[in-house]
């Protein structure tokens, strides 16, 4: 079985990279974690999380959810956290007992903002020190988990650089490892063919069920569905239904089988194929599968997209050779060289499951090299659900 | 109480083609979406009048958050602190920047465009954008100084104060009376579906006693005193405030950190005893100093933010958001 | 159906092979990279289908040449707005 190099965590999981990451857990944080990493060699995230008196307690449960899957994520050797008050700053214990080297600043007992900056760059210096202690070691493919995406759809997405990720994502089930497919409302349209796939009547009910709450929420919100998808850009592109969108979205998963469907952010149970509920949101999407523990990332693109994440590289594939040219400082591989004959949707598969793997072990991607650390908190979208069925 | 504080700002305000008077004089670059922030952000680093906006609103908004989202980025980009805006946009999302970018311009703003897709990736972006920071920067070099008076402002209140005990309540109450006495138009938040009116506020001078309501983010047609519907997030009163076009925005705090925004500077009250750590972070502490003594060192905290950078600016420390109607998609 | 992966201009023919069969097909209104356009003809209320499944629903009847796109279909999901 062919190793890869990895970084070995005491959490038990494998990371790709070794950061250390400044995360703020509330809002009001954010600027204090960019000026106590800005100019040093850790990085950071910025949101706009603020646990307000109504907040549902669902959703305050997502979020740290989310922001726990995040620090503890492998890809990160050590992580400080930046609260206002002492109350936020209780997440430090459940990362803590999952094993990461953790460390806390609450703003309102370090003295005032100057104060908090001071006790940053402390606290901050010796989880360098840690991380740079740290090396890759000999680790199995099945270690990885990858998370597969699609921004900026157009209608050769279906057709070329989305199986082309699914050819990688079969060889990487196949290797044992775990590939996550998401953006429930993309796969509108495209449940049917996904739960013909599933590995129990569990899983495929599952399947159903996920897809029907993002379109029961629309409804509620008195949308329709189709507003928001296909996009414009999309509609220029060439996508012309929902449905079409969807079924060339699914094709990313690639063709095994589904083992399991997880809420959004939560580890998956099992290694293969597994569903994520997650909202379309590019961004929001791409932070639940790394707080689930995704290393990497593929992510396929029309139009050109250039986002990525702080703590996880991501993988870019153009589904046609005009993005992949006009976008080049943006895009890592081209699966347009398929229409042009150059490639086989088989031999484009090999080549990003092999980026996959050069990625895993070091080498960087467009995204990382151009600094990009989008991330965005994602809110719990069913309140309205559950509030109607409340009152029933 | 005595004759309202003269405002004292150490430097002249700029006059923008529209009229109005801006108390800074920022380069704004808005990335419609959040994919296009990493580029709006690399194009004004280094610059240090280009203020990029960072937000995290995507290509998944339904109807009513991307309205909402397209009136807040316009009112940011059009307000008498900004220069000159810079869209900066990704292509194929749901708040057009080009659309943005239009109903800047319309506003009578002077605005420029980047398209990250248009111009073919991020570096040509980039350096695309920072070509268009330097025609805005020349086009704006022409707008005059003007002095700047009490008349020209307006001045945004959080709604903080609302819930406050009537010792510590009283003094916002006070500056609000004083600014309108001295020809300040006053924007307060008010916390929706919040009980909390503002009280004590004797509106001398100010014909509507209870104020005008306001929409969200929506500048106010004429003078006078304004309460605007705002979400409990301090952050997106923030935001509302200044796109409604606040110059400067005083924030009681009592909660979170302090914090300031992008396109007008923020005063910080503190009010203990939660603040007492931030002492030295914040413009004026409210403690056992006579009322008349604090709402003066108000007054003059506000008039100084109007011409001298503040700490927090001093900082880099801003923040924004824009309120989430719905889930996103 | 196919899909353009150049520009298609009106007045193109294009020859479409299904299994042993070809037929020539006029491009008649330009369609974009990227973009669909009929090969036969879709009748109005007909299943539009690509990747072998249903990707919407003929709004009108369309001919070989033509462009498909959001003028001639509609997606099958029900919306807020429709029944």
């Amino acid at each position: 079985m062919e190793e890869i190099s990895l970084y070995h965590r005491p959490t038990g999981g494998w990371g790709v990279r070794n950061h250390v990451l400044v995360l703020p857990l509330v809002a009001s944080a954010s600027s204090m974690a960019r000026a106590v990493a800005r100019g040093t060699e850790a990085t950071w995230v910025e949101h706009d999380y603020e646990p307000l008196h109504d907040d549902l307690p669902r959703n305050h449960e997502r979020i740290a959810r989310t922001l726990v899957g995040f620090a503890t994520n492998p890809n990160v050797a050590a992580v400080l956290l930046i609260a206002d008050t002492g109350e936020p700053g209780m997440l430090l214990e459940p990362i803590r007992a999952a094993g990461q080297r953790a460390d806390l600043v609450i703003v309102a007992e370090a003295g005032g903002l100057r104060g908090a900056m001071e006790q940053g760059r402390d606290r901050l210096a010796p989880l360098l020190s840690h991380a740079a202690g740290c090396c890759r070691e000999p680790a199995p493919i099945s270690a990885l988990m990858l998370g597969t995406e699609c921004g900026g759809s157009d209608a050769l997405s279906g057709i070329t650089a989305n199986p082309a990720l699914g050819v990688a994502s079969d060889h990487l089930v196949d290797a044992g490892g775990t590939v996550i497919l998401a953006e429930t409302t993309e796969l509108i349209g495209a449940e049917h063919l996904l739960a013909r796939r599933a590995a129990s009547p569990a899983v495929a009910e599952e399947i159903y069920r996920i897809i029907h709450r993002y379109e029961a929420v629309v409804k509620a919100h008195g949308e329709d569905i189709r507003g928001a998808n296909p996009t414009p850009g999309n509609i220029e592109g060439g996508l012309t239904t929902i449905e079409e969108k969807s079924l060339g979205a699914a094709k990313k998963g690639g063709s095994r089988t589904v083992g399991e469907v997880v809420e959004f952010a939560v580890r998956p149970s099992t290694h293969g194929l597994v569903i994520m509920d997650t909202p379309g949101n590019d961004i929001e999407q791409m932070v639940g599968m790394v707080a689930a523990g995704c290393q990497v990332a593929v992510f396929t693109t029309g139009r050109g997209t250039p986002t990525g994440s702080a703590i996880a590289p991501v993988i870019k594939v153009a589904t046609n050779s005009h993005t992949a040219g006009r976008m080049r400082d943006n895009i890592d591989l081209n699966a347009g060289l398929i229409l042009e004959g150059t490639e086989t949707l088989q031999s484009m598969g090999r080549r990003i499951y092999e980026a996959i793997l050069a990625v895993a072990q070091g080498e960087l991607t467009k995204a990382e090299r151009l600094g990009h650390r989008e991330f965005a908190i994602s809110r719990y979208p069913f309140g309205i659900l559950d509030e109607a069925a409340t009152v029933r | 109480m005595g004759e309202a504080v003269p405002l004292v700002s150490t430097a002249p305000g700029r006059r923008r083609p529209s009229g109005a008077v801006g108390v800074r004089h920022h380069f704004l670059v808005i990335p419609s979406v959040i994919c296009a922030a990493q580029a709006a952000l690399t194009i004004a680093e280094g610059m240090p009048d280009a203020v990029a906006i960072e937000h995290q609103h995507g290509c998944s908004q339904l109807g009513g958050d991307a309205h909402l989202t397209e009136l807040v980025l316009t009112g940011l980009g059009t307000h008498p602190n900004v220069a000159g805006t810079l869209v900066v946009s990704l292509g194929c999302e749901t708040v057009q920047g080009l659309l943005l970018h239009r109903s800047i311009v319309e506003c009578g703003q002077r605005a420029e465009f980047v398209g990250i897709q248009q111009s073919g990736g991020t570096g040509a972006a980039i350096a695309a954008g920072r070509e268009a920071l330097g025609r805005l920067r020349g086009a704006a070099a022409a707008d005059p100084e003007a002095r700047v008076g009490w008349d020209d402002l307006r001045i945004g209140i959080e709604a903080a104060w609302l819930g406050m005990p009537a010792a510590q309540a009283r003094v916002f109450a006070e500056v609000t009376d004083q600014l309108l006495q001295a020809g300040a138009t006053v924007i307060q938040a008010v916390r929706e579906g919040s009980s909390e009116q503002p009280a004590g506020v004797s509106a001398l001078g100010n014909p509507n006693r209870e104020g005008i309501p306001l929409a969200y983010g929506t500048p106010p047609a004429g003078r006078g005193y304004f309460l605007m519907a705002a979400p409990e997030s301090r952050i997106a009163q923030k935001t509302g405030l200044a796109a409604a076009g606040a110059h400067v925005i005083l924030s009681p705090f009592a909660s979170g950190l302090p914090a300031g925004c992008p396109v007008a500077p923020v005063v910080h009250v503190g009010v203990g005893p939660y603040a007492r750590p931030f002492a030295g972070d914040v413009d004026v502490m409210l403690d056992d100093t006579p009322l008349p003594e604090l709402v003066g060192a108000v007054l003059r905290a506000l008039g100084k933010a109007c011409g001298e950078e503040t700490a927090l600016e001093g900082m880099g420390a801003f923040e924004m958001a824009i309120h989430r109607i719905a889930p996103t998609m | 159906m196919v899909i353009a992966v150049a520009p298609l201009q009106p007045g193109t023919e294009i020859e479409v092979r299904r299994g042993a069969a070809a037929a020539c097909v006029v491009v008649e209104t330009l369609i974009p990279f990227g973009h669909k356009m009929a090969v036969a003809e879709i009748a109005a209320g007909d299943p539009v289908i690509k990747y072998g499944e249903i990707i919407g629903v003929a709004t009108t009847a369309i001919r070989p040449g033509q462009h498909v796109h959001v003028h001639n279909v509609r997606s099958d999901r029900a919306g807020a707005g429709d029944g």
